[in-house]
């Protein structure tokens, strides 16, 4: 198992406020890395994992809404956000709890611009994501 | 110890099998609520970690059916999941579920949750809950 402590800065991004005021981040590394107990390889898989399950479940979410399936929006949007809540990713978290929201309340003819955002937030977090563990393979192959 | 872990969320239940697996545990996955079933059905685990949102049924649906089980109705299940209404959450805990835990889990709580369910004792949820004290 390939470790490392978290004492990288957070992932930088010129956020806009959450629910609360505060900066949202696009990974929180500190999550990350404790979701993973600094197992890296463990991390890997886990971002190969949501690399190929993102773009279905965006898809479906998609089509869902096209459809007029509210609850194949809710679920698939709750799916992302609990995926991407692994990797610390709030700013798509929220995007993807917008989503949901539309869903549970059948609200789908609100959905198509919270749907937006999640995709480019989940587009933001997966290059993200890439950008850190090209990252941490720079550094273990420095050493 | 078996677990059957009910999670469509590919991630998040690649995490859990890893734990669990670190952990000893013997585990198997389904990734939706009605492979969940079919595969305690099959064969009872000791515990079941089931997420509520799922496609085949819901979570709470697989709670309804083993409380109607006499094979699986003393299978602890603790629940997994992101979803924040209460009133689920406390449908869930009627329907028999013995833990709930909002994602991400927090690994070190499921271990004294897993341990607790292990010994016999009642378990305790992530805000120190017993079960009947959702209120």
């Amino acid at each position: 198992m390939r470790a490392r402590n978290n004492s990288l800065s957070p992932v930088a991004s010129p956020a806009p406020p959450d629910s609360s005021g505060a900066p949202a981040q696009i990974l929180d590394r500190e999550t990350m890395l404790g979701s993973v107990e600094n197992d890296l390889d463990l991390l890997h898989e886990l971002a190969e994992l949501f690399f190929a399950e993102s773009p279905g479940l965006l898809a479906q979410i998609r089509s869902g809404i096209a459809q007029n399936k509210p609850e194949l929006v809710e679920r698939c949007a709750h799916t992302l956000k609990g995926a991407l809540s692994n990797f610390g990713a709030r700013r798509a978290c929220q995007a993807a709890r917008e989503v949901e929201m539309c869903g549970r309340d059948a609200r789908l003819g609100d959905a198509a611009a919270p749907f937006s955002t999640l995709e480019a937030e989940v587009a933001v977090a997966s290059n993200a994501l890439s950008d850190y563990l090209r990252e941490v393979k720079r550094e273990d192959s420095s050493r | 110890m078996k677990i059957l872990l009910a999670e469509d969320d590919h991630v998040q239940s690649r995490l859990l099998e890893h734990h669990l697996l670190d952990r000893g545990f013997k585990v198997r996955t389904a990734f939706d609520a009605q492979a969940a079933w079919d595969a305690a059905d099959k064969d009872p685990p000791d515990v079941v970690l089931l997420d509520l949102q799922m496609p085949g049924g819901t979570g709470l649906t697989f709670l309804k059916k083993k409380s109607a089980s006499s094979r699986l109705r003393g299978v602890p299940v603790i629940v997994i999941t992101a979803i924040e209404d209460a009133l689920v959450r406390r449908m869930a805990e009627q329907y028999g579920a013995q833990s709930i835990f909002p994602k991400p889990v927090n690994l070190m709580l499921l271990d004294v949750v897993l341990e607790s369910v292990r010994s016999g004792l009642p378990p305790h949820d992530a805000a120190g809950h017993t079960p009947g004290s959702l209120k």
